[in-house]
Protein backbone atom coordinates (compact mmCIF):
# COMPACT_ATOMS: atom_id res chain seq x y z
CA UNK A 1 0.00 0.00 0.00
CA UNK A 2 1.36 3.47 -0.96
CA UNK A 3 2.36 5.90 1.75
CA UNK A 4 0.34 9.14 1.65
CA UNK A 5 2.52 12.26 1.94
CA UNK A 6 -0.42 14.61 1.45
CA UNK A 7 -3.93 13.73 2.55
CA UNK A 8 -6.76 16.24 2.53
CA UNK A 9 -10.34 15.29 3.42
CA UNK A 10 -13.37 17.57 3.02
CA UNK A 11 -11.12 20.59 3.13
CA UNK A 12 -12.32 24.12 2.44
CA UNK A 13 -9.48 26.53 1.69
CA UNK A 14 -9.84 30.21 2.49
CA UNK A 15 -7.80 33.20 1.46
CA UNK A 16 -8.69 35.62 4.24
CA UNK A 17 -12.49 35.46 4.50
CA UNK A 18 -12.94 34.22 0.90
CA UNK A 19 -13.56 30.56 0.23
CA UNK A 20 -11.33 29.77 -2.77
CA UNK A 21 -11.48 25.95 -2.90
CA UNK A 22 -14.26 23.81 -1.44
CA UNK A 23 -14.65 20.18 -0.57
CA UNK A 24 -11.08 19.21 -1.46
CA UNK A 25 -10.34 15.50 -1.15
CA UNK A 26 -6.86 14.64 -2.19
CA UNK A 27 -4.15 12.09 -1.62
CA UNK A 28 -0.62 12.31 -3.02
CA UNK A 29 1.67 9.39 -2.35
CA UNK A 30 5.37 9.05 -1.77
CA UNK A 31 7.48 9.58 -4.90
CA UNK A 32 4.62 10.99 -6.98
CA UNK A 33 5.14 13.93 -9.31
CA UNK A 34 1.99 16.05 -9.56
CA UNK A 35 1.25 19.19 -11.54
CA UNK A 36 -1.08 21.81 -10.13
CA UNK A 37 -2.64 23.90 -12.89
CA UNK A 38 -5.40 26.46 -13.20
CA UNK A 39 -6.03 30.09 -14.04
CA UNK A 40 -4.61 32.81 -11.86
CA UNK A 41 -6.82 33.35 -8.83
CA UNK A 42 -8.38 29.87 -8.87
CA UNK A 43 -6.58 28.76 -5.69
CA UNK A 44 -3.31 27.07 -6.73
CA UNK A 45 -1.12 29.20 -4.48
CA UNK A 46 -3.72 29.09 -1.67
CA UNK A 47 -3.59 25.28 -1.78
CA UNK A 48 0.22 25.29 -1.66
CA UNK A 49 0.21 27.86 1.18
CA UNK A 50 -2.18 25.66 3.13
CA UNK A 51 0.14 22.71 2.57
CA UNK A 52 3.19 24.59 3.88
CA UNK A 53 1.32 26.24 6.72
CA UNK A 54 1.17 29.85 5.57
CA UNK A 55 -2.64 29.67 5.47
CA UNK A 56 -4.46 27.99 8.37
CA UNK A 57 -6.60 24.95 7.72
CA UNK A 58 -10.00 26.08 8.97
CA UNK A 59 -12.32 23.33 7.73
CA UNK A 60 -11.74 19.66 7.04
CA UNK A 61 -8.76 17.49 7.95
CA UNK A 62 -5.32 17.59 6.42
CA UNK A 63 -2.01 15.84 6.93
CA UNK A 64 1.28 16.74 5.26
CA UNK A 65 4.42 14.66 5.80
CA UNK A 66 2.99 13.38 9.05
CA UNK A 67 1.91 16.81 10.37
CA UNK A 68 -1.70 17.53 11.23
CA UNK A 69 -2.34 20.89 9.53
CA UNK A 70 -5.10 21.72 12.02
CA UNK A 71 -2.59 21.85 14.88
CA UNK A 72 0.07 23.91 13.09
CA UNK A 73 0.52 27.43 14.48
CA UNK A 74 3.01 30.18 13.61
CA UNK A 75 5.19 28.88 16.44
CA UNK A 76 5.21 25.26 15.22
CA UNK A 77 5.19 25.92 11.47
CA UNK A 78 9.05 25.84 11.24
CA UNK A 79 8.98 22.15 12.22
CA UNK A 80 6.49 21.35 9.43
CA UNK A 81 8.69 23.22 6.95
CA UNK A 82 11.76 21.24 7.95
CA UNK A 83 10.09 18.12 6.56
CA UNK A 84 9.35 19.70 3.22
CA UNK A 85 11.15 21.80 0.68
CA UNK A 86 9.52 24.87 -0.82
CA UNK A 87 10.66 26.18 -4.19
CA UNK A 88 9.47 29.65 -5.16
CA UNK A 89 9.00 31.37 -8.49
CA UNK A 90 10.98 34.36 -7.22
CA UNK A 91 13.60 32.14 -5.49
CA UNK A 92 13.45 33.96 -2.13
CA UNK A 93 17.10 33.41 -1.36
CA UNK A 94 18.69 35.43 1.45
CA UNK A 95 20.17 38.32 -0.50
CA UNK A 96 22.52 39.44 2.26
CA UNK A 97 24.76 36.36 2.01
CA UNK A 98 26.36 34.11 -0.61
CA UNK A 99 25.12 30.72 -1.81
CA UNK A 100 27.20 28.73 0.67
CA UNK A 101 25.99 30.91 3.55
CA UNK A 102 22.39 30.63 2.32
CA UNK A 103 22.58 26.86 2.51
CA UNK A 104 24.50 26.84 5.79
CA UNK A 105 21.90 29.13 7.35
CA UNK A 106 19.17 26.58 6.58
CA UNK A 107 21.20 23.76 8.09
CA UNK A 108 21.97 25.74 11.25
CA UNK A 109 18.36 26.91 11.49
CA UNK A 110 17.14 23.35 11.29
CA UNK A 111 19.37 22.03 14.03
CA UNK A 112 22.60 20.94 12.33
CA UNK A 113 25.68 21.56 14.47
CA UNK A 114 28.56 19.48 13.06
CA UNK A 115 30.52 21.72 10.69
CA UNK A 116 31.99 18.83 8.67
CA UNK A 117 28.59 17.28 8.13
CA UNK A 118 27.19 20.66 7.09
CA UNK A 119 30.00 21.21 4.56
CA UNK A 120 29.49 17.73 3.15
CA UNK A 121 25.74 18.25 2.81
CA UNK A 122 26.19 21.63 1.10
CA UNK A 123 28.66 20.12 -1.40
CA UNK A 124 26.27 17.23 -1.95
CA UNK A 125 23.23 19.38 -2.81
CA UNK A 126 25.27 21.82 -4.91
CA UNK A 127 26.60 18.87 -6.89
CA UNK A 128 23.07 17.56 -7.39
CA UNK A 129 21.96 20.85 -8.92
CA UNK A 130 25.18 21.22 -10.92
CA UNK A 131 26.51 24.31 -9.15
CA UNK A 132 29.31 22.95 -7.01
CA UNK A 133 31.67 25.76 -7.97
CA UNK A 134 29.22 28.63 -7.33
CA UNK A 135 29.09 28.59 -3.54
CA UNK A 136 30.93 31.88 -3.19
CA UNK A 137 28.48 33.86 -5.34
CA UNK A 138 25.76 36.09 -4.02
CA UNK A 139 22.24 35.45 -5.36
CA UNK A 140 22.11 38.70 -7.34
CA UNK A 141 25.34 37.73 -9.13
CA UNK A 142 23.68 34.65 -10.62
CA UNK A 143 21.28 34.05 -13.54
CA UNK A 144 17.62 33.21 -12.92
CA UNK A 145 18.22 29.56 -13.77
CA UNK A 146 21.16 29.35 -11.35
CA UNK A 147 19.15 30.99 -8.59
CA UNK A 148 16.33 28.51 -9.15
CA UNK A 149 18.83 25.64 -8.91
CA UNK A 150 20.08 27.08 -5.61
CA UNK A 151 16.47 27.34 -4.46
CA UNK A 152 16.04 23.64 -5.28
CA UNK A 153 19.36 22.80 -3.58
CA UNK A 154 18.10 24.57 -0.47
CA UNK A 155 14.87 22.58 -0.60
CA UNK A 156 16.91 19.35 -0.75
CA UNK A 157 19.08 20.07 2.31
CA UNK A 158 16.95 18.22 4.83
CA UNK A 159 16.10 15.32 2.48
CA UNK A 160 12.42 16.30 2.38
CA UNK A 161 9.59 13.85 1.80
CA UNK A 162 7.77 16.53 -0.17
CA UNK A 163 8.79 19.44 -2.39
CA UNK A 164 6.21 22.13 -3.07
CA UNK A 165 7.19 24.17 -6.10
CA UNK A 166 5.24 27.33 -6.87
CA UNK A 167 5.76 28.03 -10.57
CA UNK A 168 9.49 27.28 -10.45
CA UNK A 169 9.87 27.85 -14.19
CA UNK A 170 7.68 30.95 -14.29
CA UNK A 171 10.58 33.40 -14.59
CA UNK A 172 12.79 31.26 -16.81
CA UNK A 173 13.35 30.89 -20.55
CA UNK A 174 12.22 27.59 -22.20
CA UNK A 175 15.72 26.08 -22.29
CA UNK A 176 16.41 26.83 -18.61
CA UNK A 177 12.89 25.67 -17.70
CA UNK A 178 13.64 22.36 -19.35
CA UNK A 179 16.84 21.99 -17.30
CA UNK A 180 14.96 22.74 -14.07
CA UNK A 181 12.25 20.19 -14.98
CA UNK A 182 14.83 17.50 -15.64
CA UNK A 183 16.39 18.29 -12.28
CA UNK A 184 13.06 18.08 -10.41
CA UNK A 185 12.06 14.84 -12.14
CA UNK A 186 15.44 13.26 -11.40
CA UNK A 187 15.11 14.25 -7.74
CA UNK A 188 11.63 12.72 -7.61
CA UNK A 189 12.85 9.46 -9.17
CA UNK A 190 16.24 9.17 -7.50
CA UNK A 191 15.16 10.03 -3.95
CA UNK A 192 11.49 8.95 -4.07
CA UNK A 193 10.55 12.53 -3.21
CA UNK A 194 6.98 13.68 -3.74
CA UNK A 195 6.79 16.85 -5.81
CA UNK A 196 3.76 19.09 -6.24
CA UNK A 197 4.46 21.74 -8.83
CA UNK A 198 2.16 24.64 -9.65
CA UNK A 199 2.63 25.77 -13.24
CA UNK A 200 1.09 27.52 -16.24
CA UNK A 201 3.62 25.98 -18.60
CA UNK A 202 1.74 23.42 -20.72
CA UNK A 203 4.80 22.79 -22.90
CA UNK A 204 6.51 21.39 -19.83
CA UNK A 205 3.47 19.26 -18.95
CA UNK A 206 3.32 17.87 -22.48
CA UNK A 207 7.01 17.05 -22.45
CA UNK A 208 7.03 15.51 -18.98
CA UNK A 209 3.52 14.11 -18.47
CA UNK A 210 2.35 13.31 -14.94
CA UNK A 211 -0.74 13.42 -12.74
CA UNK A 212 -2.52 16.80 -12.96
CA UNK A 213 -4.61 18.63 -10.39
CA UNK A 214 -6.64 21.45 -11.95
CA UNK A 215 -8.26 24.24 -9.96
CA UNK A 216 -11.37 25.79 -11.46
CA UNK A 217 -14.56 27.34 -10.15
CA UNK A 218 -13.67 26.69 -6.52
CA UNK A 219 -13.06 22.95 -7.08
CA UNK A 220 -10.08 20.71 -7.71
CA UNK A 221 -10.21 18.24 -10.58
CA UNK A 222 -7.80 15.33 -10.41
CA UNK A 223 -6.57 13.59 -13.56
CA UNK A 224 -6.18 10.43 -11.45
CA UNK A 225 -9.97 10.30 -11.13
CA UNK A 226 -10.60 10.74 -14.87
CA UNK A 227 -11.37 7.47 -16.66
CA UNK A 228 -12.39 8.09 -20.33
CA UNK A 229 -13.41 4.46 -20.85
CA UNK A 230 -16.07 4.79 -18.14
CA UNK A 231 -17.75 7.82 -19.86
CA UNK B 1 15.85 44.53 -13.17
CA UNK B 2 14.93 42.25 -10.33
CA UNK B 3 18.55 41.38 -9.71
CA UNK B 4 19.50 45.03 -9.57
CA UNK B 5 16.71 45.51 -7.05
CA UNK B 6 17.98 42.66 -4.91
CA UNK B 7 21.58 43.89 -5.02
CA UNK B 8 20.49 47.10 -3.38
CA UNK B 9 18.65 45.34 -0.54
CA UNK B 10 21.73 45.05 1.66
CA UNK B 11 22.67 48.68 0.97
CA UNK B 12 19.11 49.77 1.83
CA UNK B 13 19.30 47.74 5.02
CA UNK B 14 22.55 49.44 6.02
CA UNK B 15 21.13 52.89 5.17
CA UNK B 16 18.03 52.28 7.26
CA UNK B 17 20.21 51.07 10.17
CA UNK B 18 22.34 54.24 9.89
CA UNK B 19 19.24 56.43 9.81
CA UNK B 20 17.86 54.51 12.77
CA UNK B 21 21.08 55.08 14.78
CA UNK B 22 21.07 58.82 13.94
CA UNK B 23 17.37 59.15 14.75
CA UNK B 24 17.68 57.34 18.07
CA UNK B 25 20.79 59.40 18.94
CA UNK B 26 18.92 62.65 18.32
CA UNK B 27 15.96 61.72 20.51
CA UNK B 28 18.28 60.45 23.25
CA UNK B 29 20.17 63.77 23.11
CA UNK B 30 16.86 65.55 23.54
CA UNK B 31 15.96 63.36 26.49
CA UNK B 32 19.45 63.83 27.93
CA UNK B 33 19.12 67.62 27.73
CA UNK B 34 15.77 67.53 29.54
CA UNK B 35 17.16 65.09 32.10
CA UNK B 36 20.20 67.28 32.69
CA UNK B 37 17.94 70.30 33.21
CA UNK B 38 15.92 68.27 35.71
CA UNK B 39 19.03 67.21 37.64
CA UNK B 40 20.41 70.73 37.73
CA UNK B 41 17.07 72.22 38.64
CA UNK B 42 17.12 70.15 41.82
CA UNK B 43 20.77 70.98 42.53
CA UNK B 44 20.26 74.66 41.80
CA UNK B 45 17.21 74.86 44.03
CA UNK B 46 18.98 73.04 46.85
CA UNK B 47 22.11 75.16 46.45
CA UNK B 48 19.98 78.30 46.45
CA UNK B 49 17.95 77.29 49.52
CA UNK B 50 20.93 76.18 51.60
CA UNK B 51 23.38 78.94 50.69
CA UNK B 52 21.45 82.03 49.70
CA UNK B 53 18.68 82.08 52.30
CA UNK B 54 19.92 82.68 55.82
CA UNK B 55 18.30 83.64 59.11
CA UNK B 56 19.82 86.46 61.24
CA UNK B 57 19.14 86.42 64.95
CA UNK B 58 20.12 89.82 66.43
CA UNK B 59 21.18 89.92 70.07
CA UNK B 60 20.62 92.62 72.68
CA UNK B 61 23.56 94.86 73.54
CA UNK B 62 23.40 93.59 77.12
CA UNK B 63 23.53 89.90 76.23
CA UNK B 64 26.15 88.11 78.27
CA UNK B 65 28.63 85.67 76.74
CA UNK B 66 26.99 82.85 78.70
CA UNK B 67 23.53 83.67 77.28
CA UNK B 68 24.98 83.96 73.78
CA UNK B 69 26.69 80.54 74.16
CA UNK B 70 23.46 79.04 75.48
CA UNK B 71 21.62 80.31 72.40
CA UNK B 72 24.27 78.86 70.09
CA UNK B 73 24.24 75.54 71.94
CA UNK B 74 20.47 75.43 71.56
CA UNK B 75 20.83 76.21 67.84
CA UNK B 76 23.31 73.37 67.37
CA UNK B 77 20.72 70.84 68.52
CA UNK B 78 18.10 71.89 65.98
CA UNK B 79 17.67 69.39 63.09
CA UNK B 80 16.99 72.12 60.54
CA UNK B 81 20.35 73.90 60.90
CA UNK B 82 22.71 73.33 57.98
CA UNK B 83 25.47 75.70 59.21
CA UNK B 84 25.76 78.67 61.53
CA UNK B 85 28.16 81.47 62.42
CA UNK B 86 28.40 84.00 65.22
CA UNK B 87 28.95 87.56 64.06
CA UNK B 88 30.47 89.86 66.66
CA UNK B 89 30.40 93.63 66.41
CA UNK B 90 33.76 93.91 64.61
CA UNK B 91 32.77 91.32 62.01
CA UNK B 92 29.42 93.06 61.55
CA UNK B 93 31.25 96.35 60.93
CA UNK B 94 33.51 94.67 58.37
CA UNK B 95 30.50 93.19 56.57
CA UNK B 96 28.88 96.64 56.65
CA UNK B 97 31.97 98.15 55.03
CA UNK B 98 32.37 95.33 52.53
CA UNK B 99 28.84 96.05 51.35
CA UNK B 100 30.04 99.53 50.36
CA UNK B 101 28.35 101.42 53.16
CA UNK B 102 29.85 104.61 54.60
CA UNK B 103 31.94 104.26 57.77
CA UNK B 104 29.84 105.64 60.65
CA UNK B 105 32.61 105.59 63.27
CA UNK B 106 33.89 109.14 62.71
CA UNK B 107 30.33 110.46 63.30
CA UNK B 108 29.00 108.23 66.05
CA UNK B 109 32.27 107.25 67.69
CA UNK B 110 30.81 103.88 68.61
CA UNK B 111 29.92 100.63 66.82
CA UNK B 112 26.14 100.55 66.74
CA UNK B 113 25.86 97.30 64.82
CA UNK B 114 24.44 94.51 66.97
CA UNK B 115 25.95 91.09 67.49
CA UNK B 116 24.07 88.31 65.73
CA UNK B 117 23.92 84.62 65.02
CA UNK B 118 23.43 83.75 61.37
CA UNK B 119 22.38 80.29 60.24
CA UNK B 120 21.35 78.50 57.07
CA UNK B 121 18.65 75.87 56.94
CA UNK B 122 18.58 72.46 55.34
CA UNK B 123 16.71 72.82 52.05
CA UNK B 124 13.66 70.83 53.16
CA UNK B 125 12.99 73.43 55.93
CA UNK B 126 13.18 76.43 53.63
CA UNK B 127 9.51 77.26 53.30
CA UNK B 128 7.25 80.00 54.66
CA UNK B 129 5.65 77.90 57.41
CA UNK B 130 8.91 76.47 58.81
CA UNK B 131 10.64 79.84 58.71
CA UNK B 132 7.71 81.52 60.51
CA UNK B 133 7.87 78.92 63.29
CA UNK B 134 11.67 79.13 63.53
CA UNK B 135 11.48 82.94 63.59
CA UNK B 136 8.79 82.85 66.30
CA UNK B 137 10.84 80.41 68.39
CA UNK B 138 13.92 82.66 68.49
CA UNK B 139 11.88 85.84 68.87
CA UNK B 140 10.55 84.52 72.18
CA UNK B 141 14.09 84.45 73.59
CA UNK B 142 14.66 87.49 75.85
CA UNK B 143 18.20 88.15 74.51
CA UNK B 144 16.94 88.39 70.93
CA UNK B 145 15.86 91.77 69.57
CA UNK B 146 14.96 90.74 66.06
CA UNK B 147 14.89 87.76 63.68
CA UNK B 148 15.21 88.45 59.98
CA UNK B 149 15.13 86.35 56.83
CA UNK B 150 14.43 87.24 53.17
CA UNK B 151 10.64 86.70 53.15
CA UNK B 152 10.28 87.74 49.50
CA UNK B 153 12.79 85.16 48.31
CA UNK B 154 11.12 82.40 50.31
CA UNK B 155 7.78 83.33 48.69
CA UNK B 156 9.39 83.03 45.25
CA UNK B 157 10.32 79.41 45.99
CA UNK B 158 6.69 78.44 45.31
CA UNK B 159 7.23 79.64 41.76
CA UNK B 160 10.41 77.52 41.59
CA UNK B 161 8.35 74.52 42.65
CA UNK B 162 5.83 75.17 39.88
CA UNK B 163 8.66 75.44 37.37
CA UNK B 164 10.03 72.15 38.70
CA UNK B 165 6.68 70.42 38.26
CA UNK B 166 6.42 71.86 34.76
CA UNK B 167 9.90 70.52 33.93
CA UNK B 168 8.95 67.10 35.32
CA UNK B 169 5.82 67.11 33.14
CA UNK B 170 7.89 68.05 30.09
CA UNK B 171 10.41 65.29 30.91
CA UNK B 172 7.66 62.64 31.11
CA UNK B 173 6.18 63.91 27.84
CA UNK B 174 9.59 63.72 26.17
CA UNK B 175 10.20 60.24 27.56
CA UNK B 176 6.95 59.01 26.00
CA UNK B 177 7.78 60.84 22.75
CA UNK B 178 11.26 59.27 22.76
CA UNK B 179 9.82 55.77 23.21
CA UNK B 180 7.34 56.30 20.34
CA UNK B 181 10.00 57.87 18.07
CA UNK B 182 12.56 55.12 18.68
CA UNK B 183 9.87 52.47 18.25
CA UNK B 184 8.81 53.94 14.90
CA UNK B 185 12.40 54.43 13.71
CA UNK B 186 13.21 50.81 14.55
CA UNK B 187 10.04 49.58 12.85
CA UNK B 188 11.03 51.48 9.69
CA UNK B 189 14.48 49.87 9.79
CA UNK B 190 12.91 46.42 10.26
CA UNK B 191 10.42 46.98 7.41
CA UNK B 192 13.26 46.58 4.90
CA UNK B 193 14.04 43.16 6.43
CA UNK B 194 10.50 41.77 6.30
CA UNK B 195 11.09 39.46 3.32
CA UNK B 196 14.38 38.26 4.78
CA UNK B 197 12.56 37.33 7.99
CA UNK B 198 9.79 35.55 6.09
CA UNK B 199 12.29 33.62 3.95
CA UNK B 200 14.10 32.48 7.10
CA UNK B 201 10.77 31.23 8.45
CA UNK B 202 9.99 29.52 5.13
CA UNK B 203 13.10 27.35 5.36
CA UNK B 204 12.23 26.12 8.85
CA UNK B 205 14.04 28.52 11.18
CA UNK B 206 12.41 28.97 14.57
CA UNK B 207 11.41 32.41 15.80
CA UNK B 208 14.28 32.59 18.32
CA UNK B 209 16.82 31.57 15.69
CA UNK B 210 15.50 34.30 13.38
CA UNK B 211 15.17 36.95 16.08
CA UNK B 212 18.63 36.39 17.63
CA UNK B 213 20.76 38.24 15.02
CA UNK B 214 18.24 41.08 14.78
CA UNK B 215 18.11 41.40 18.58
CA UNK B 216 21.91 41.43 18.71
CA UNK B 217 22.01 44.13 16.04
CA UNK B 218 19.41 46.12 18.03
CA UNK B 219 21.59 45.96 21.14
CA UNK B 220 24.64 47.13 19.13
CA UNK B 221 22.68 49.91 17.38
CA UNK B 222 21.07 51.04 20.64
CA UNK B 223 24.49 51.15 22.29
CA UNK B 224 26.02 53.13 19.41
CA UNK B 225 23.09 55.59 19.49
CA UNK B 226 23.38 56.06 23.25
CA UNK B 227 27.17 56.46 23.13
CA UNK B 228 26.84 59.12 20.40
CA UNK B 229 24.20 60.95 22.47
CA UNK B 230 26.33 60.73 25.63
CA UNK B 231 29.52 61.97 23.90
CA UNK B 232 27.70 64.89 22.26
CA UNK B 233 26.00 65.66 25.59
CA UNK B 234 29.28 65.71 27.53
CA UNK B 235 31.00 67.86 24.89
CA UNK B 236 28.09 70.33 24.96
CA UNK B 237 28.16 70.39 28.77
CA UNK B 238 31.93 71.02 28.82
CA UNK B 239 31.51 73.88 26.37
CA UNK B 240 28.64 75.36 28.43
CA UNK B 241 30.72 75.15 31.62
CA UNK B 242 33.54 77.05 29.93
CA UNK B 243 31.07 79.75 28.85
CA UNK B 244 29.06 79.83 32.12
CA UNK B 245 31.46 78.99 35.03
CA UNK B 246 28.60 78.98 37.62
CA UNK B 247 27.34 75.75 36.05
CA UNK B 248 30.31 73.98 37.61
CA UNK B 249 29.06 74.83 41.13
CA UNK B 250 25.58 73.38 40.64
CA UNK B 251 26.55 70.49 38.35
CA UNK B 252 26.09 67.10 40.02
CA UNK B 253 28.68 64.76 38.50
CA UNK B 254 27.27 61.59 40.04
CA UNK B 255 23.76 62.27 38.78
CA UNK B 256 25.10 63.28 35.37
CA UNK B 257 26.92 59.95 35.09
CA UNK B 258 23.75 58.17 36.23
CA UNK B 259 21.85 60.06 33.55
CA UNK B 260 24.36 58.83 30.95
CA UNK B 261 23.86 55.24 32.15
CA UNK B 262 20.08 55.73 32.03
CA UNK B 263 20.32 56.99 28.43
CA UNK B 264 22.34 53.88 27.54
CA UNK B 265 19.75 51.60 29.14
CA UNK B 266 16.83 53.42 27.50
CA UNK B 267 18.53 53.39 24.07
CA UNK B 268 19.32 49.67 24.20
CA UNK B 269 16.05 48.60 25.84
CA UNK B 270 13.75 50.46 23.47
CA UNK B 271 15.72 49.37 20.38
CA UNK B 272 15.71 45.75 21.55
CA UNK B 273 12.02 45.62 22.47
CA UNK B 274 10.94 47.40 19.27
CA UNK B 275 13.11 45.17 17.08
CA UNK B 276 11.93 41.96 18.72
CA UNK B 277 8.30 43.05 18.45
CA UNK B 278 8.79 43.85 14.74
CA UNK B 279 10.40 40.45 14.04
CA UNK B 280 7.53 38.65 15.77
CA UNK B 281 5.01 40.80 13.87
CA UNK B 282 6.53 39.83 10.51
CA UNK B 283 6.75 36.18 11.53
CA UNK B 284 3.03 36.18 12.32
CA UNK B 285 2.11 37.88 9.04
CA UNK B 286 1.04 35.92 5.96
CA UNK B 287 3.37 36.09 2.96
CA UNK B 288 0.79 38.06 0.91
CA UNK B 289 0.39 40.63 3.68
CA UNK B 290 4.06 41.62 3.39
CA UNK B 291 3.55 43.26 -0.02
Amino acid sequence: MSEAVIKLENVNIYQGANLVLRDVNLQVNKGEFVYLVGKTGTGKSSLLKTLYGDLPLKEGTGHVAGFDLKTVTWKTVPFLRRTLGVVFQDFQLLTDRNVHENLKFVLKATGWTDNNLMEAKINDVLEKVGLKSKGFKRPFEMSGGEQQRIDIARALLNSPKLILADEPTGNLDPETSDEIMQLLISISKDYDTTIVMATHDYLVINKYPARILRTEGGKIYDSANYHPESV
Amino acid sequence: MEQAGKSSTTKRGRTSYTMSIIGVSLVLMLLGAIGWLGINYTSLLQYYKENKISVQVYLRETTSEADKDALINDLKTKPYVKKYSYIDKETAKKIWSDLGNKDFMPVLDTNILPRSVEFNLKSEYVDTDSLSKISAYFSENSIVTDVQYPKGLVGDLKLFRKIGLFLAGIAIFFLIAVIILIDNTTKLAMFSNRFLIKTMQMVGATRWFIAKPFDLRAIINGTISAVIAIIVGFLTLSWLKSVIPDLEAISNSTLTILLAVLLLIIGVAISLVSTHRSVIKYLKMKLDDLY
